[in-house]
């Protein structure tokens, strides 16, 4: 094509529309899906640490008594059904917290993140964009490790009410949970390093949140620390609703709501403030587009 | 009054570091004062940290300025940075095509970046084609950018700074890893759209001679400052004193050891540039009088057993200029 025809065709005048953010988020969505179509053995992987994550667990609830489930008030499906929850909800966990944190560094890493920051997307536009994979992942992850639970024996009591109590249960949960990713990319951004808030969040919160075992297992000074975490009332309150039907008009429920809205409520500021002084920061240094 | 596409208002940029404790601060931008008008085919020129890549940085609003402030098509880059990223069309070549995504295919990141950039499908469906086309890269559209060449990888990139027709073009050393044929072209469409279209366009480079050919006006940076801003012809006037020699030998085996004998000589001042080809290599020099140089030069080479193809008079180039500049002399 010689350089007159090219210029005819890239010149037409064609007024530019802001593209609606469906269409930039699923053009992100699309994006991230080839490129992670690539990666074939990834996806074989993450299916198989996933079934043998649910086995390990399936195999440990032969040795464990239900007694403490029922005394937490879990009414059917013993060990198994309740550590099938706490893994099968862990992807929103990982997902809220690290993956606004890994997509800007894999933008970084890829070089990719400058020239992004270049076109005439909003920056929020973009971190929206940057999610909703992840977020569809996580949920198919979620929902294959429950049928993979239900496969092995896992038992849920569960009503249509108490099946829309657990899903706003989650959209707190990964809302409470992003504020945490949102607050450590801020100090990513500064520092340029692994956050130590994500990694002390993540593994605190798994260990004394009752992913694995009920907090009335543990020592008393974890248990109170336990209730610090915003994991500890999501978890609760969605083992509740899908072990003992349990939905909004049970003031149980009602309390995990209410601690999660207050969390949300104190953190999203805190969290906003401090990514906004790390990608100011970045900016103010230059270092964007370093990892 | 003048349309001006881009203004520098005292436009500065410090980087602030530690290093062993000890607190160092850079001036990577000072006070920089510049105005391109609509259409301009504008040079910016500076050795390696002169400041041109943080300039054109903040203009694209991914850096912050320290002071000053500037607008790019009428827009502020502080308070209106949106409107500014719909105005440009951004090419960094520093980055070898790191800046694609190298897991997907020519058209799908070109696909990508034309929503984020407002063009609706038709348009960029139809544009993308057009340029797969004019940079040559049809064939291997489908194929992953990862298995790309440095080349073609600079040509998609080329292609997505031009796939939303923006105003104002920011290319930052746009024939880097271009072989010569692609270099050319490229030379060609930007004259075109400049000419044509009426694009904006600044343009970094360390090749001289494409600066002279294509920009109308050239700053040079050095030290974050601009110290130069004429048009070529000027530039090369103010270097009329500069008498230069080229050298051209066939090939050595010891290419110090000529360097140092032709610098070493009284009647030389400095040794400009060194091309080494396979097959020949050529000097340029600055001298104090060509005409007594050259037969001073032909009987060194002839005793130090070296085989001339040339030696001859040279005009002065911006080359001169940028290493003058460099050096700290003055122009």
């Amino acid at each position: 094509m010689d350089v007159e025809k090219l210029i005819q065709i890239i010149s037409e005048d064609i007024p530019r529309r802001k593209t609606p953010i469906h269409r930039i988020i699923l053009s992100f969505i699309i994006r991230d899906f080839k490129v992670w179509w690539t990666y074939k053995f990834w996806l074989v992987l993450d299916i198989a640490g996933i079934i043998i994550f649910i086995l390990t667990y399936y195999l440990f609830s032969f040795i464990t008594t239900p007694q403490h489930i029922q005394e937490a008030g879990y009414t059917v499906g013993g060990y198994f059904t309740f550590a099938l929850i706490g893994i099968a909800f862990q992807h929103y966990v990982h997902f809220a917290v690290q993956t606004i944190n890994e997509s800007i560094r894999d933008e970084q890493w890829n070089g990719t993140l400058e020239t992004i920051l270049s076109t005439a997307t909003d920056f929020k536009v973009f971190l929206l964009g940057e999610v909703c994979f992840s977020f569809i992942v996580s949920s198919i992850l979620l929902l294959m490790s429950i049928l993979i639970g239900i496969m092995l024996g896992a038992v849920f009591y569960t009503t249509p009410s108490s099946i829309l109590a657990a899903t706003i249960l989650a959209m707190l949960l990964i809302a409470s949970h992003m504020d945490i990713g949102i607050l450590s990319t801020g100090v990513i951004m500064k520092v340029k390093q692994g956050s130590p808030v994500t990694w002390a969040f993540s593994w605190l919160s798994q260990l004394v949140s009752g992913v694995f075992y009920p907090l009335k297992l543990l020592p008393w000074y974890l248990e109170w620390l336990g209730k610090a975490f915003p994991l500890t009332y999501s978890l609760d309150g969605i083992r509740l609703c899908l072990q003992s039907a349990k939905d909004l008009t049970s003031p149980a429920i009602v309390s995990n709501i209410i601690y999660l809205f207050i969390f949300i409520v104190v953190a999203t500021p805190i969290a906003l403030y401090v990514f906004k002084i790390g990608y100011d920061s970045a900016r103010r240094d230059g270092s964007l587009g370093q990892y | 009054m003048v349309d001006y596409a881009l203004e520098t208002f005292d436009l500065t940029k410090i980087f602030e570091s530690r290093e062993d404790g000890v607190r160092r601060v850079v001036r990577a931008v000072d006070h920089v004062n510049i105005r391109v008008r609509r259409g301009e085919f504008f040079g910016l020129l500076g050795p390696n940290g002169a400041g041109k890549t943080t300039l054109i940085k903040m203009l694209c609003t991914i850096i912050l300025p320290t002071e000053g402030t500037a607008k790019v098509n009428g827009y502020d880059i502080i308070h209106e940075p949106i409107k500014v990223r719909s105005s440009i069309g951004w090419f960094h070549g520093e980055t070898g095509g790191r800046s694609l995504y190298w897991r997907l295919n020519a058209e799908d990141n070109l696909r990508f970046y034309a929503y984020l950039q407002n063009v609706s499908r038709d348009v960029a469906e139809k544009r993308i084609d057009a340029l797969l086309e004019f940079f040559d890269l049809s064939r291997e559209r489908k194929k992953l950018v990862k298995d790309y060449s440095t080349g073609m990888k600079v040509r998609v990139m080329l292609a997505r700074a031009l796939l939303h027709n923006p105003p104002i073009l920011l290319m930052d050393e746009p024939t880097i890893g271009l072989d010569t044929v692609s270099a050319v072209e490229t030379r060609n469409l930007l004259k075109a759209l400049n000419r044509e279209l009426g694009k904006t366009i600044i343009f970094t480079s360390h090749n001289m001679f494409e600066v002279e050919q294509l920009c109308e006006r050239i700053a040079i940076m050095k030290s974050g400052r601009v110290v130069v801003d004429a048009a070529p012809s000027i530039l090369r006037d103010m270097l009329r004193d500069i008498r230069a020699v080229e050298v051209e030998v066939r090939s050595v085996d010891n290419l110090s050891e000529l360097i140092d004998m032709l610098s070493n000589l009284s009647i030389v001042r400095k040794v400009v540039d060194v091309k080494n080809d396979p097959i020949a290599v050529t000097v340029r020099l600055q001298v104090d009088d060509e005409y007594e140089a050259i037969p001073l030069i032909a009987d060194r080479l002839h005793r130090l057993g070296v085989k001339v193809s040339s030696i001859r008079r040279s005009e002065p180039t911006l080359e001169d200029v940028f290493v003058r500049l460099a050096r700290g002399e003055s122009a």
